[in-house]
């Protein structure tokens, strides 16, 4: 079949942090250069959209699933980081 | 054999544009909204129209557009969560406003996303089990009705809506419905939930529809690729032998994650634009702008509702 379910990602520590900055850059239409992973959640305006787009995001490229509960109480981009570890 | 033979949509004349949507809210531009839902319009009903009255409206046109002699009928099966009143069923006032004969059947099917799923479950089971020829299947809701208008996650994405499908016995050797295969979970209730009208609550308690978007999404990428995977092994069937993939069309943000995650972002449908979330008119909506577009003889076409419930059901059809 032409689809892949179950992804098996291999990637150093540092490129999963490579990517984790861009797609979250990306997908959350942050400034390019301005996530880093000691920025704190509350920089950045996230509602409702942004958690949508977050686990959207964790589940396409990391193939990890996070609850809402787990990201809100995630108080930088390291801790979100760290959940799919 | 039973077969899908004609589909047709009919909406309420009333618009919400992403214009009078970027006024509520003050986060939410017009660019923004379009983005994020894929939505530019919203149809929505007057005070006094109900879903039963939109899907009459879809009859009517269906039985004109198709010349249906209405004597045929020998089933109304009406798809709403909005229904006119708690009793009688809404398909029998349906019944009199297309004054169908008295020998015709009619009830209501309570669901939503997966609705017309459920909805041509019956209609083909009531046909191949030579109980009936011609069952005519009707969609319609008018969330418009429980939404509170200042909720954004939910004000942006529904629109009011209705459908008419006639499935007809056919002498044929070639099944045109295929398999279905269903699935709940209803530990996952409350996440889309309107006590509206119902007798669990106070009529003080009662609340306009609530929605857990982000648990919802996780429940969708999680449940449905899987579902999905299970339906075609048991089907022995190739996501790639589909001509379209029609999902519920729930929003853009997540139809657009659910083709990736499955890799048929050729094949996936997106037809949400000038209608909204029409929930349970959703899929047939999307199946006549299809047809009308697609001048080929035969499609092969995997059709796929999930939502509120938690509900997913899944068929195939060739049209």
């Amino acid at each position: 079949m032409g689809y892949n379910f179950n992804q098996n990602l291999k990637m150093t520590n540092n490129e999963k942090e490579i990517l984790f900055i861009k797609e979250l850059t990306s997908n959350l239409d942050l400034e390019e250069g301005f996530l880093t992973l000691d920025t704190e959640i509350n920089e950045i305006d996230f509602d409702s959209l942004a958690i949508l787009s977050t686990i959207a995001t964790l589940d396409s490229v990391f193939k990890v699933t996070i609850s809402p509960d787990q990201l809100t109480k995630c108080k930088t981009f390291r801790e979100i980081l760290d959940l799919l570890n | 054999m039973a077969k899908i033979k004609e589909i047709t949509s009919y909406f309420p004349l009333g618009k919400i544009t992403n214009k009078d949507l970027s006024k509520r809210f003050d986060k939410w531009t017009e660019e923004k909204i379009f983005e994020k839902t894929g939505i530019k319009l919203r149809n929505k009903a007057d005070e006094d129209e109900t879903a039963a009255d939109l899907a009459v409206g879809a009859a009517k046109k269906l039985i004109k557009n198709y010349k249906i002699n209405i004597k045929e009928i020998d089933m109304l099966l009406f798809v709403t969560q909005t229904p006119n009143q708690c009793l009688p069923t809404s398909a029998c006032e349906i019944h009199r406003e297309l004054n169908l004969r008295k020998e015709c059947g009619a009830f209501d099917i309570n669901q939503g996303c997966t609705g017309y799923i459920y909805g041509l479950f019956l209609a083909n089971s009531i046909i191949e089990s030579g109980n009936g020829k011609n069952v005519l299947l009707l969609t319609g809701d008018t969330y418009s009705k429980i939404i509170d208008e200042n909720d954004a996650s939910v004000a942006t994405l529904f629109g009011d809506g209705a459908s008419a499908t006639l499935v007809s016995e056919e002498i044929n050797k070639v099944k045109s419905i295929g398999r279905f295969e269903f699935g709940t979970d209803g530990s996952k209730s409350k996440l889309l939930n309107c006590d509206f009208g119902g007798f669990r609550k106070a009529k003080e308690e009662w609340k306009k529809l609530t929605m857990d978007g982000a648990n919802i999404l996780i429940f969708t990428l999680n449940e449905i690729p899987k579902a999905i995977k299970k339906y075609l092994i048991n089907s022995e069937k190739d996501l790639q032998k589909y001509d379209f993939i029609v999902f519920h069309q729930a929003n853009k943000f997540i139809l657009e994650r659910l083709y990736k995650k499955l890799e048929i972002e050729d094949k996936g449908v997106i037809s949400i634009d000038k209608c909204g979330n029409t929930v349970s008119s959703s899929i047939p909506i999307a199946l006549e702008k299809i047809i009308n577009e697609q001048k080929r003889k035969e499609l092969n076409i995997l059709l796929v509702g999930f939502g509120v419930g938690l509900s997913w059901g899944i068929t195939s059809i060739k049209i």
